[in-house]
């Protein structure tokens, strides 16, 4: 009884199981993945990790809202991929007063998506709401410069500011800088239902589930040639690549390497490309014996970046110096007192400074655990490497929160970090080594002649005299040696072979879905 | 059950509701950092005093730590679960789109799990110490040994690879939308649940079992000249029943309190994901609905399973 019993449950598990797999099996998803959805030449589904976390472009931090909501929203400007800027809602743009006054001609002729007619009002409109402290706009410092915005007419704008500011361009092609419906923010709806001049507009949104834009068929540049773009959300990047594979999904991003390594046969298309962001050392030089330079010059010349690169990325990524953007590309190294990797010389430096086997240097490092895959790796190749020349590193490994914490406190004597870049040389450090900036604190250094030298390469209006500038910046960055530079990781993208016209952007936007079709 | 016994029920899942409440509300304002620096990161050192203040307020953590947690449970206590403040989304709906995705994986993986386990249990203790009991135990460890994202990752790889299929390819499809779509992508990851459930059910259903085959009405029936299958149905199963339950329904709690892992492998918008992701933004209001909830149903399961020992067993009943 007992056996018949047994196999009458067996065989019922086993029907079952088997009933359910075909019934699965025989309910495969359209190319496109979507079940019971439109067609595949209309969706084009992308298979991202992370959700956006709020519909309101002035707020946006998380990549994932940036890059989303970049396709809905509009700017004054933007940027391309090697961060030269160009027209967007203006069509052109003229200094005067030394800089000190900007006039922007504004597109005739574009509508948001709900059919209001865009002019000067939206503009100035956005820029107050930036201004506003109520706002909690993260933008909000890099618009500080901004006094006054005349709109003479519809199409006209004129910005009056403190200075000339060069980052100010930049910083207004910055999605969380978008132009929003002057209406939309009087009746206080921005971040309820998105409503721009971008390519596509919204659609739906499930949190954690999936969000949808549709082809704006107004858009002034011309209509999108995909008529629907669906962002997934596969938390598991593996089950990205297993789903890529598998052809449910058109595009996917990811970030962790050791995936990206998997990546085989002609089912996908690896593409990678080198980020803004940026992976540093950290150093704080208010702190002994970080205070003085030669120790933290010891250290830049003991790493060798390349072995960081090839041990935690597997090669994916490029040796980057304090600058990231491709409009500025200098030399990752010059201004150093050596060679990178030189442990001879950072050991002549460390002895320089009173240290040596039996003074040896000990430092507490803070790795941030869970936000990027490759920080304890990271932390534990510099770990050896400083060992190299005695240096005894110690890693404090934190979830973010506290990581955040203590590196806002700057409570460290470094930290492994991965810092945002942008296409704006003064956007990414002007906050770090002006005096008075936002984040000077965590930065670990104060140096007037740097913080003065950032501000008149910012206020220079000739583009020659900022390069060069810029370039002066770069090489006092190497010769204090803040922080030690590793490298631009690599973003990945994941493409069917049947996507045609994408261009990844260093930024991560994803502005070139505008052009990108599939056949 | 008596109306003293109901009261006294009712009485203290109260207080266990309300411990819940206070021990989550303490342990998340315990944790490092607040929904801002969650929310921003490093970018949070960027904010002036000001606009500080503004998000602070925004986010409900201006208010004193006592205001916060009575003003949270004056509004639960009057049906409201609060409002995300990451989202703007009702904590209600965020609820009723994640908790039937949870039950219903906890349901299937049940339904999956249970009866192998115990099928197997029964299997290895018919014949104990012979090669097929010591096949069966061997199974089971490696059930229990092998750890969930493995066993979701290989079969997602390998559904992928050999056969081009991706279970969670497309949009979730409720099961009230259509029950085979459905189906198709709740099967894989129930499966996955399924085989550690099924092994810790068959471990305690071969102990039970054993333990049962020795009592003396087990070898009175055998002397009466029964039929074996028949005792080892009715008289040695059935009364080792109560174990194999309260396994069942404490393993269907913990199923219940999410599935972190396999919603993630599978993507399943599940209450994992979702208290997960709450966790992690510090969204305060979320967590502490959630996981009230999700004690509810804990509770809820075992005032079920303590009803089921009265069928299973009279003298529980009398006493």
């Amino acid at each position: 009884m007992q056996g018949t019993w047994g196999r009458r449950v067996a065989t019922a598990s086993v029907a079952l199981s088997l009933g359910l797999t075909g019934a699965a099996c025989s309910s495969r998803s359209s190319p496109t993945g979507d079940a019971g959805g439109q067609t595949a030449s209309t969706q084009f589904v992308i298979a991202r990790t992370g959700d956006i976390d709020l519909l309101d472009p002035h707020r946006a931090t998380a990549f994932q809202t940036v890059q989303t909501l970049g396709l809905i929203y509009g700017n004054l400007v933007k940027a391309d991929s090697s961060g030269k800027l160009h027209a967007d809602l203006a069509t052109e743009w003229s200094y005067a007063d030394a800089g000190r006054t900007v006039t922007f001609t504004l597109r005739q002729g574009v509508r948001f998506h709900n059919g209001d007619p865009f002019t000067s009002a939206d503009v100035k409109a956005s820029i107050t709401r930036l201004q506003d402290e109520k706002t909690s706009a993260v933008a909000r410092s890099n618009l500080s410069g901004i006094t006054g915005v005349d709109t003479p007419d519809d199409h006209t704008l004129v910005l009056h500011l403190k200075a000339a500011d060069s980052a100010l361009l930049y910083a207004l092609s910055a999605v969380n800088a978008a132009v929003l419906d002057a209406k939309d923010i009087a009746a206080d709806t921005v971040g309820k239902k998105p409503n721009g001049t971008g390519p596509f507009s919204f659609g739906s949104w499930q949190q954690n589930r999936d969000l949808t834009l549709k082809a704006s068929q107004g858009y002034w540049g011309g209509a999108p040639k995909l008529a629907t773009v669906i962002f997934r959300i596969i938390p598991d990047e593996p089950s990205i690549l297993a789903g890529m594979r598998a052809h449910s999904f058109q595009m996917a991003t990811i970030s962790d390497p050791t995936v990206a390594q998997q990546v085989s046969g002609d089912a996908v298309t690896l593409v990678k490309q080198p980020a803004l962001s940026y992976h540093a050392l950290m150093l704080n030089g208010r702190r002994a014996p970080l205070d003085k330079p030669a120790v933290r010059q010891a250290i830049a010349c003991a790493v060798d970046r390349q072995q960081v690169i090839t041990t935690v990325a597997n090669g994916d990524g490029k040796v980057t110096g304090p600058i990231t953007s491709p409009a500025f590309d200098y030399s990752a190294t010059q201004g150093l007192p050596c060679t990178a990797g030189d442990t001879a010389k950072a050991g002549q430096l460390l002895a320089g400074a009173g240290f040596g086997p039996d003074h040896p240097v000990k430092l507490r490092a803070i790795v941030e655990t869970g936000e990027y895959a490759t920080s304890v790796a990271e932390g534990q190749n510099l770990q050896a490497q400083l060992k190299a020349i005695g240096i005894q590193l110690t890693l404090e490994q934190e979830a973010t929160d506290s990581y955040v914490k203590r590196w806002l406190a700057a409570d460290y004597d470094a930290a492994v970090a991965l810092n945002g870049g942008s296409y704006s040389p003064y956007t990414m450090y002007g906050r770090y080594f002006t005096t008075g900036g936002s984040l000077g604190i965590p930065a670990g250094l104060d140096s007037p002649d740097l913080s003065a030298l950032l501000n008149r390469a910012n206020q220079e209006t000739d583009d020659a005299a900022q390069h060069q500038l810029y370039q002066q910046v770069q090489e006092k960055l190497l010769e204090l040696s803040p922080w030690v530079w590793l490298f631009r990781g690599d973003d990945y993208y994941l493409l069917s072979p049947t996507v045609h016209g994408f261009v990844p952007m260093p930024n991560q936007s994803l502005q070139y879905l505008a052009e990108t079709s599939v056949g | 059950m008596t109306g003293k016994e109901i009261r006294s029920r009712v009485g203290g899942t109260l207080l266990t509701l309300l411990g819940v409440s206070v021990v989550v509300f303490i342990v998340l304002r315990a944790l490092p950092g607040d929904a801002i620096t969650a929310k921003l990161g490093t970018e949070s050192g960027v904010l002036d005093h000001a606009q500080r203040q503004a998000l602070e307020h925004y986010y409900g953590i201006d208010q004193p730590l006592l205001a916060q947690y009575f003003g949270w449970l004056r509004a639960v206590l009057s049906g409201n679960l609060g409002v995300s403040a990451d989202s703007g989304q009702s904590v209600t709906s965020m609820l009723a789109a994640a908790l039937p995705v949870t039950v219903e994986l906890a349901v299937l993986a049940t339904l999956l799990g249970a009866p192998a386990g115990v099928f197997l249990g029964v299997l290895a203790a018919a014949r104990p110490g012979r090669p097929r009991d010591i096949g069966v135990q061997g199974a089971a460890l490696l059930g229990l040994a092998i750890p969930e994202f493995v066993l979701g990752s290989v079969l997602v790889a390998v559904l992928a690879s050999a056969f081009g299929y991706f279970p969670n390819a497309g949009a979730f499809v409720p099961l009230t939308e259509s029950v085979s779509a459905n189906l198709g992508q709740m099967i894989y990851p129930a499966a996955v649940l399924a085989v550690a459930f099924a092994a810790i059910v068959m471990r305690t259903t071969r102990s039970a079992y054993l333990e049962m085959a020795r009592a003396d009405f087990v070898r009175t029936a055998q002397g009466k000249g029964l039929a074996p299958s028949r005792v080892r149905l009715r008289h040695v199963l059935h009364n080792a029943g109560i174990p194999i339950l309260t396994i069942i329904g404490i393993q269907f709690g913990y199923l219940l309190g999410g599935t972190v892992i396999v919603e993630q492998i599978f993507a399943l918008p599940g209450v994992g994901r979702l208290l997960l992701n709450a966790i992690l933004n510090h969204d305060y209001a979320v967590v502490q609905s959630t996981v009230l909830v999700i004690a509810a149903i804990f509770v809820l399961v075992n005032l079920v399973v303590d009803l089921l020992y009265r069928v299973l067993d009279p003298r529980v009943r009398i006493s």
